[in-house]
């Protein structure tokens, strides 16, 4: 099967859109397959919660069906979060986009969280 | 009657006044209760050095599963506010920092999966200093919401005699904690722009909590002298003011008792003690 990828974005619908490197305050989510087909893109409800953000879009990007995320950094609750549903951690680049930051993942150049 | 010393600005003298207040109206055979409720850094037991001291936990409860597996139906993340319960397909995951406590979780479970522990969150601390009873209690270091220790520091306060309050600075809802309930708020300031602009939240915050409230202004004599005309065109009750003096900084800066020393202290005291007294 193929896994699905959670990519926080800053703005965009495409892999032409920028990392935004804050994983649990992410503006949204580009969710693609390995071949690079963008499958979803889910706004991220969680950039202005008071508590929690982390466990809270975690959660999102797990029932989207995503097992591998790609994002700039996570907190220490969104870590353990994303950890116990099972999906992995990576980190990007800031300021790099989508699409090169998804042949890096395919190329194995990106490092975990 | 109880008095709750607070401010806007920290270091504007809370812990001087309090103090003072509780042992001069100790001294003058009130029964006294000081309770220190600026539970992330209390420094009244310096001043008062209490004996007989005993310690117990204070906690907060916790939802734990107390079955091995749920089905996951996702209705107690759902419910949480505070995005303190994630459901994985066969267990709930709780994140303690980030729970109230409120047991929400507990009654949505379809399946009753989930109860409760206590997570302890500080101490409490009780003893004797002189013919005063003691309180006091610390928040464990890294926990981050203060208000539940505080509220169990407040409820367990006498009804009767008169009980004085040191409050955390600020307006914040550990600040709110101690200062509900009260039968005075003693507000504590400096004339300088940052201790009346803290000054402000401050009396705004003891009107929305509906309880009355005098302001103390100390080091007087320092920054800005039209604070005074301010505070009366804000209707405020200005009870007394101490100047800047050198004799209660010493005092203050050994740990000793300032009142005994100064005798402006001790004027600003007993204006208190006629306001509560009356």
């Amino acid at each position: 099967m193929e896994r699905k990828i959670a990519i926080s974005i800053q703005g965009g619908d495409s892999l032409e859109a920028v990392l935004d490197p804050r994983f649990g305050r992410a503006a949204r989510f580009l969710i693609v397959d390995e071949g690079g087909s963008v499958l979803e893109v889910i706004d991220n409800g969680n950039v202005n919660a008071s508590h929690g953000a982390g466990p809270a879009t975690a959660s999102l990007v797990s029932r989207a069906g995503a097992t591998v995320v790609i994002s700039g950094r996570y907190g220490p609750k969104a870590y353990d979060a994303l950890h116990a549903f099972g999906v992995e951690t990576w980190i990007g680049e800031p300021d790099r986009k989508a699409a090169d930051l998804l042949e890096d993942f395919k190329q194995s150049r990106l490092q975990k969280a | 009657m109880r008095v709750v010393f607070a401010s806007g600005k920290g270091g504007t003298g809370k812990t001087l006044l309090s103090t003072s207040l509780a042992l001069h109206m100790s001294r003058a055979g009130s029964r006294v209760t000081y309770a220190d409720a600026d539970v992330e850094e209390p420094n009244g037991h310096v001043f008062l050095r209490p004996t007989n001291v005993v310690k117990s936990l204070v906690t907060v409860p916790l939802p734990v599963m107390v079955m091995p597996t749920c089905s996951g139906c996702g209705l107690c993340q759902e419910f949480c506010e505070f995005n303190a319960v994630i459901s994985l397909k066969d267990r709930a995951v709780v994140f303690p920092e980030l729970c109230h406590g409120c047991g929400g979780c507990l009654l949505v479970c379809p399946e009753y999966v989930l109860g409760e522990r206590g997570r302890d969150v500080g101490v409490m601390t009780r003893g004797r200093s002189g013919d005063m009873d003691f309180r006091m209690a610390t928040l464990h270091v890294g926990e981050a919401r203060s208000a539940p220790l505080i509220e169990a520091l407040t409820s367990s306060l006498p009804a009767d005699g008169v009980v004085i309050v040191d409050a955390p600075p600020g307006t914040s809802c550990s600040t709110m904690a101690a200062v509900r309930g009260a039968d005075l708020v003693v507000l504590a300031t400096e004339p300088t722009p940052f201790g009346i602009h803290d000054l402000k939240l401050a009396v705004g915050m003891t009107r929305a909590l509906n309880v009355p409230s005098v302001v103390v202004v100390n080091r007087a004599d320092l920054g800005s002298p039209h604070v005074l005309d301010l505070l009366e065109k804000e209707g405020l009750e200005v009870l007394a003011s101490i100047p800047h003096e050198r004799a209660i900084a010493e005092a203050y800066a050994h740990g000793e008792m300032a009142l005994d020393v100064s005798p402006s202290l001790r004027r600003a005291i007993e204006s208190l003690e006629r306001r509560i007294l009356q």
